[in-house]
């Protein structure tokens, strides 16, 4: 390949990757109220140095109950302060650092293999992921994390090869700051250093003196996440939706402990819950790696998937297949490599599979990028297979390569911009950014307004969308008691409440009633708000 | 009598024995016998196409005699459907000792490489249906944790088709270099076009219909133990891996005929 277009290609892939990642942000996809608390907070910050709830600066916001990692809140302050309470704001932070994560990769593999087409092809590979390009799109915590674990590791690797110590400085700054953002990268994040360290043993034990302040460093550094996660309620979502959090291996064992007529030691050994617990793990563990969630379904959360499609191409399973084959028998990586890409592949899922939803694409978002790299991989080892063809062959083989990536991409965006929406209205919380416009406007005309429950944390969405004053909030926020998966909410700011609308005609005259899609008999809506694929969203009526 | 004669006569008596006596609950003796057998012809499919693999074969055999799939059509009602895999040995092992091998290697490996077009069409233009059912039948899930994935209780509850450990060597298996690249083919193809006749099926009898593809999964999982073996480097080592994995079979064989015979049979 020539010098031009070797230059050319890689601002072409980073300029294809912003593309995909900035069309249509501030309206696809709705902001959803993780985003939504996340923006507030900093907004809040901004204005009063305190969160929605009144902590001074916190390390973990209590949100609704569940204690989100600050990094990410952090990190948005100066696009907030920039931009304002918009989504745009709010989505920055992950935009940029996702496109970060593709360069990333790409000097990554290309330090670790020295193979430049690999290393372009596995940054084309990941910038065209519907998986990546999905988390890219919002401002999520998890690729964000993911993103900081990617660029931690290019330092690592960089250390390892001019020992610069200011590499080592970066490498861990950007590995802790992924624990400072994340809940599964505390888990990820060490697990992967463990696995540099362990590979890199002898080289890291030959510079130990150099190492000695950068590793007091680390330490200080982690200390007051640890601190934060043990004391300051971050186990609360550990607790909510962890592996233990799942009764159904419990109720497992009673069921196949019933089953027997004599219940003995032998029977309580074979059904005891913990085996159970270590199946179910091992059933979530291997369950992303599940074809069908790879390449047909993907998640089945509707927020964190797009209808008809995977998490990676469908045409990518071959090409998947033939890296993995490809990467313990190819000559152009080192055992070193071999090893650190394979446990990347091992580890990723990891954090996912000790929660009870899964496979979840969110938690294990990392395993997007050793797939890249052995998808890119595939491909590597299919162009020096079609480049021995005749030339037409070979001319033949790459248009149908193009074509067929082109026809998935093409299907993946029409899925992603035109059918998501209509399909999934509802887990998007679509709408409300008409709907608290409204409310605002009609606020003092009536006595009490009531708004469903029915979409998920609307007293967020209503703060973010009315840009509320965070001194206001903070003075009479209440949460209610944790549900079981430990979130909890808040039913009234001012005269609106959040709450379930079932009966209208036990809520107090004047007042102005919005629910979901659902008729209330006898009542006829004075507005009704579409989603857009026609249904309601919103019927609002009067008492 | 060698040392190899002697292992597959025991495991052919060990077959016969859990399928006539455990397994098979009116004890009926061709459906025993038939299910028996397929474990040896099995030994003998792998042996024709490369007499150097003995220690693989013996693997396959005593893994296919244990296997919850195989042990489970040793059931009487549908035991006929043990014929369909044994058919397919014989026929295999017609075709390796007739054709010449080199023909052979070449249609096998043109089979393989037609099997990436037929992906790409089949992504194209046939429903999508067919491929979600066709991975379910590739996934962990399916194999190892629930192959009674339709709750029609037909099949030992939370449990697959293979067990736990022989999920593991497969994926050693098939991803490891193999100096018998005709044998490794040969089962390759065979994995990727047996869920098919299951897929196609597609009601409350797919599982017979998967019988055949035991068999690829087994060999994958055998040599992925051998393959293990072979690296490791110290006798004690070895035989600590040996009797690990013995362990470990024998613990996951025991809870599989748990839900097999307690609580199946109860449903």
């Amino acid at each position: 390949m020539t010098l031009k277009i070797k230059n050319i290609l890689l601002p072409l892939i980073l300029i294809l990757a912003i593309l995909l990642r900035f069309y249509g942000i501030n309206q696809t996809p709705s902001l959803n109220p993780d985003e939504a608390a996340l923006g507030y907070n900093a907004y809040s910050l901004l204005k009063t140095g305190k969160d929605e709830h009144g902590a001074s600066w916190p390390l973990h916001f209590k949100s609704f109950g569940d204690y989100k990692p600050g990094g990410y809140v952090y990190l948005d302050l100066p696009f907030t302060a920039l931009f304002g309470l918009t989504p745009l704001a709010t989505r920055l932070p992950n935009l940029i650092l996702s496109v970060l994560a593709i360069y990333f990769l790409y000097k990554l593999v290309l330090l670790i293999t020295l193979n430049f087409r690999l290393s372009l092809l596995s940054a084309l590979v990941l910038s065209i992921s519907p998986w990546h390009i999905h988390f890219s799109r919002g401002a999520w915590e998890s690729s964000v994390a993911l993103s900081f674990i990617l660029i931690s590791t290019y330092y690592f690797y960089k250390y390892i090869q001019d020992f610069k110590l200011r590499n080592i400085y970066l490498f861990i700054i950007f590995i802790v700051a992924s624990l400072y953002t994340y809940h599964s990268a505390r888990l990820v994040a060490p697990l992967l250093t463990l696995t540099l360290i362990a590979l890199h043993f002898k080289t890291l034990l030959s510079r130990l003196n150099n190492l000695i302040i950068p590793l007091v460093l680390a330490i200080l550094i982690t200390l007051p996440v640890l601190f934060s996660f043990l004391n300051n309620g971050g186990t609360t979502r550990l607790g909510g939706v962890g592996l233990m959090a799942d009764y159904g291996p419990i109720a497992r064992a009673e069921e196949l402990l019933n089953q027997h007529s004599k219940i003995n030691l032998t029977t309580r050994i074979i059904h005891n819950k913990y085996f159970l617990y270590f199946i179910s793990w091992s059933e979530k563990y291997s369950s992303h790696y599940d074809f069908n969630f790879l390449f047909t379904k993907g998640d089945e959360v509707p927020r964190s998937k797009t209808p008809n499609v995977g998490q990676q191409y469908l045409i990518e399973l071959p090409l998947l297949l033939l890296g993995l084959y490809f990467l313990f028998h190819s000559k152009l990586l080192t055992k070193k490599t071999i090893i650190f890409i394979f446990s990347f592949l091992l580890i990723s899922p990891i954090a996912s599979s000790l929660t009870f939803q899964a496979p979840s694409a969110l938690r294990s978002l990392p395993l997007v990028i050793p797939i890249s790299i052995i998808i890119s991989l595939g491909i590597h080892q299919s162009i020096l297979f079609v480049n021995r063809l005749s030339k037409n062959l070979k001319y033949i083989t790459y248009f149908f390569i193009i074509i067929l990536y082109t026809h998935s991409l093409a299907n993946y965006l029409t899925q992603y911009f035109i059918n998501s929406p209509k399909t999934y209205p509802f887990a998007w919380n679509s709408k409300f950014e008409e709907v608290v416009p409204y409310i605002n406007s009609q606020k003092n005309n009536f006595q009490n307004i009531y708004l469903t429950d029915t979409y998920d944390q609307p007293y967020i969405l209503y703060l973010y969308y009315s840009q509320y004053d965070p001194q206001k909030i903070q003075s009479q926020i209440k949460l209610t008691p944790p549900d079981k998966f430990g979130f909890s909410t808040v039913r009234q700011i001012d005269n609106i409440y959040f709450q379930n609308i079932s009966d209208i005609s036990s809520f107090k005259p004047n007042s102005l009633i919005i629910n979901d899609s659902q008729e209330i008999p006898g009542f006829t809506p004075s507005k009704i708000i579409n989603f857009t694929n026609g249904h309601a969203a919103f019927k609002i009526y009067t008492n | 009598m060698n040392k190899s004669n002697f292992y597959i006569l025991l495991i052919f008596l060990i077959s016969f024995l859990l399928r006539h006596f455990l397994f098979n609950q009116s004890s009926n003796f061709a459906s025993a016998l038939i299910g028996s057998v397929i474990p040896i012809a099995l030994y003998f499919l792998i042996t024709t196409i490369h007499p150097k693999t003995k220690s693989i074969a013996l693997i396959s055999a005593a893994i296919l005699a244990i296997n919850p799939l195989n042990l489970h059509f040793s059931n009487t009602s549908q035991w006929q459907f043990n014929l369909y895999p044994l058919i397919i040995i014989l026929f295999s092992i017609i075709l390796f000792k007739t054709i010449n091998p080199q023909k052979l290697t070449k249609l096998i490996k043109f089979l393989l490489i037609l099997t990436i077009p037929i992906y790409i069409i089949s992504i194209l233009f046939i429903s999508r249906d067919f491929l979600i059912l066709y991975f379910t039948f590739l996934s962990p899930e399916f194999l190892i944790f629930q192959a009674d994935w339709q709750n029609i209780q037909q099949f030992a509850p939370y449990i697959g088709i293979i067990l736990f450990p022989t999920y593991i060597f497969l994926l050693i298996g098939i991803f490891s270099n193999s100096n018998y690249k005709i044998q490794k083919k040969y089962f390759l193809l065979m994995l990727l076009l047996s869920p098919i006749p299951a897929v196609l099926k597609n009601d409350s009898t797919s599982l017979g219909f998967l019988l055949t593809y035991s068999l690829p999964l087994i060999y994958f999982a055998s040599f992925g133990i051998i393959n293990t073996y072979n690296t490791l480097s110290k006798t004690i080592i070895k035989n600590s891996f040996t009797i690990s994995l013995f362990t470990i079979y024998l613990i996951y064989f025991f809870y599989y005929s748990d839900l097999y015979l307690n609580h199946l049979l109860i449903k």
